[in-house]
């Protein structure tokens, strides 16, 4: 892999806010972080969340702002993945920043409801499912 | 020619909320970027678009350059408004968004870097003919010695300020030779960890300076304005918590040079955009401290007594219009008071985040309240304090700081801990009614146990 090659890599990486990349080439393993804080970050007193935050519905979110899309995008036999059961960890749908997939992963199982269709622009922490 | 026809907003709470407003106001799209924890705030609900950018830490949201480039690309804005603060003087966020193909809504990116670096600031202010503190021509040499030399042709006491801070940090006063040389190392090294520059130099210090500021506005073709001063020298900890205009006690005519002055700078430097130049004011002197390039949180006082919009003329100069009036037509008229309604102890000024159960901004005559608060909203504990700018005008010095008092005695907001009653007890405090005291005010006032006088609530 060449330097610039690298380099594409990472900008591509950092972009799609992924925490780590770990390159490997035989025996050698190269791991950069991106999980930066800065010097003037606020301290979040403890239990704040607790005392604000409803009840979370249980959803599935997107990992990161891009295009969502149910199925990877090279796949041919894309099947209709609404309303449909799912185990924990299934891949359900990827995220797409610029030249990175971002995997959407169903955090339990269920069955699942899609909230926006492939093709639309999410954010980072939208709902993309909804568990039934 | 700049041409766009939706805006990403890059920033939060009251700020977007006032940006979002110009753009509807200009026939403008806009696109609200936030982080997870503002999805509740006003202006995302408000905008033609939103998207969420990031976690709640700014660092992974609201100053990542990256995201919020994503942002633009995948809402299709043409320009990104910074707001204040975050990455709103960053110069390679500037030079980012320039590179995208994108405007930024602000100055050129080299015009933030050169203000943005003290030292090649205070050149080019000298070189335009602005007035600065005394001191060290640019940073200083790594040579003892001639750090000596120069602090003792200053004239004790000095200030060690880093080139590349701001907000009260890397600044330390030495009234005396022998603390020098320490003074400067400590300086050095947290100048170095804090703004990633170690370069650091030394001023005059100053006993008891007034914080006046010229806001300027400049467009795309070399014409510049100035819009009166702003007096901020109420403050605590370098934070300024009130601001008002004109400022008292300096004549018309010393507020006039010194704008034409600031005026001709912008032209000098090919500046575009809104900006401050901020100065410290004493026995009748002005000295440039620092300039910042971008709009201001206390910018609506200067809108009360021009009757300017300078959100929407900053935005218009960003799109590449003339500025759309002369300086002959930019006139002062009465007096404008606005109080920081920080969510904090009004004593111990501790951050107090949390659920507002019932907000009920004040209203009337002259009252003009600039804020992304409502009723149920949740005040997160990530980001600065302000909540809300309590605005007061009146023909008067005086009508402004009575309206201010009712305004004050009507605010409510439930559940929440505010700075009002502080602003409250020093709308009648003598020194702020008096007029034309200095920066150490607050300070000295709260040194000498005034908060604890009175019933601070």
């Amino acid at each position: 892999m060449t330097r610039a090659e690298i380099e594409f890599l990472l900008e591509s990486a950092r972009t799609a806010q992924l925490p780590m990349v770990e390159f490997q080439r035989g025996r050698a393993m190269l791991r950069v972080c991106f999980d930066a804080v800065a010097a003037d970050e606020k301290t979040v007193p403890q239990n704040f969340e607790k005392v604000v935050a409803p009840a979370p519905m249980q959803t599935i979110k997107s990992p990161q702002m891009g295009i969502f899309s149910m199925g990877h995008p090279m796949a041919t036999d894309l099947v209709n993945k609404d309303n449909r059961q799912v185990v924990e960890n299934e891949i359900v749908g990827f995220v797409q920043v610029r030249d990175v997939l971002v995997p959407v992963s169903a955090p339990s199982a269920g069955t699942i409801r899609l909230v926006y269709q492939s093709g639309s622009v999410v954010g980072f922490g939208d709902i993309v499912y909804e568990y039934l | 020619m700049s041409s766009f026809d939706t805006i990403l907003i890059a920033n939060r709470g009251e700020i977007a909320l006032r940006i979002l407003r110009a753009c509807r106001e200009l026939g403008l799209k806009s696109v609200a970027a936030h982080s997870d924890a503002d999805r509740s705030l006003r202006h995302v609900a408000l905008a033609d678009k939103r998207i969420c950018i990031g976690p709640a830490p700014s660092s992974k949201s609201y100053i990542d350059a990256a995201a919020i480039l994503l942002a633009a690309e995948l809402t299709g804005a043409g320009a990104i408004h910074p707001g204040y603060g975050f990455l709103s003087e960053s110069p390679d966020f500037a030079a980012r968004v320039e590179d995208a193909g994108l405007t930024f809504i602000g100055p050129a990116s080299y015009a933030i870097r050169l203000m943005g670096d003290k030292v090649s600031a205070k050149k080019a202010m000298r070189d335009a003919g602005v007035p600065c503190v005394p001191g060290s021509e640019g940073s200083l040499p790594e040579n003892a010695e001639t750090v000596q030399k120069i602090a003792q042709d200053t004239g004790f006491p000095i200030i060690v300020k880093a080139a590349g801070g701001g907000g009260g940090r890397g600044m330390r006063i030495v009234r005396s030779l022998d603390e020098l040389d320490q003074a400067v190392a400590l300086t050095r090294e947290e100048a170095g960890r804090f703004f990633g520059n170690s370069n650091v130099y030394i001023e005059k210090f100053l006993e008891h300076p007034r914080h006046v500021e010229i806001q300027i506005l400049a467009d795309k073709h070399g014409n510049a304005v100035w819009l009166g001063e702003r007096d901020c020298s109420m403050q605590r900890r370098h934070q300024k918590i009130i601001e008002e205009s004109p400022a008292v006690g300096i004549s018309r005519e010393a507020i006039a040079e010194i704008g034409e002055r600031c005026a001709k700078a912008c032209e000098t430097i090919g500046y575009s955009g809104a900006g401050t130049f901020e100065f410290l004011y004493e026995n009748g002197e002005f000295y440039f401290i620092e300039m910042n390039t971008r709009i201001q949180v206390e910018h609506p006082v200067t809108e009360l007594v021009t009757g300017i919009d300078l959100v929407r003329e900053q935005i218009s100069v960003a799109l590449g219009n003339p500025l759309s009036f002369k300086q002959s037509d930019i006139l002062l008229k009465g007096h404008a008071i606005e109080c920081r309604l920080n969510a904090e102890d009004p004593t111990t000024f501790q951050p107090s985040p949390g659920v507002v159960k019932q907000w009920i901004p004040p209203g009337g005559p002259g009252i003009r309240v600039d804020s992304h608060l409502y009723s149920g909203y949740v005040v997160p504990p990530h980001y600065d304090s302000l909540v809300a700018k309590i605005l007061a005008y009146g023909t008067s010095r005086q009508e402004a700081i009575d309206r201010m008092v009712g305004a004050l005695s009507e605010l409510k907001a439930d559940g929440l801990t505010t700075n009002a009653s502080l602003h409250s007890r020093l709308m009648g405090e003598q020194g702020f009614l008096q007029g034309g005291f200095d920066i150490h005010h607050l300070e000295r006032l709260i040194s000498g146990g005034w908060l604890k006088q009175g019933a601070v609530e």
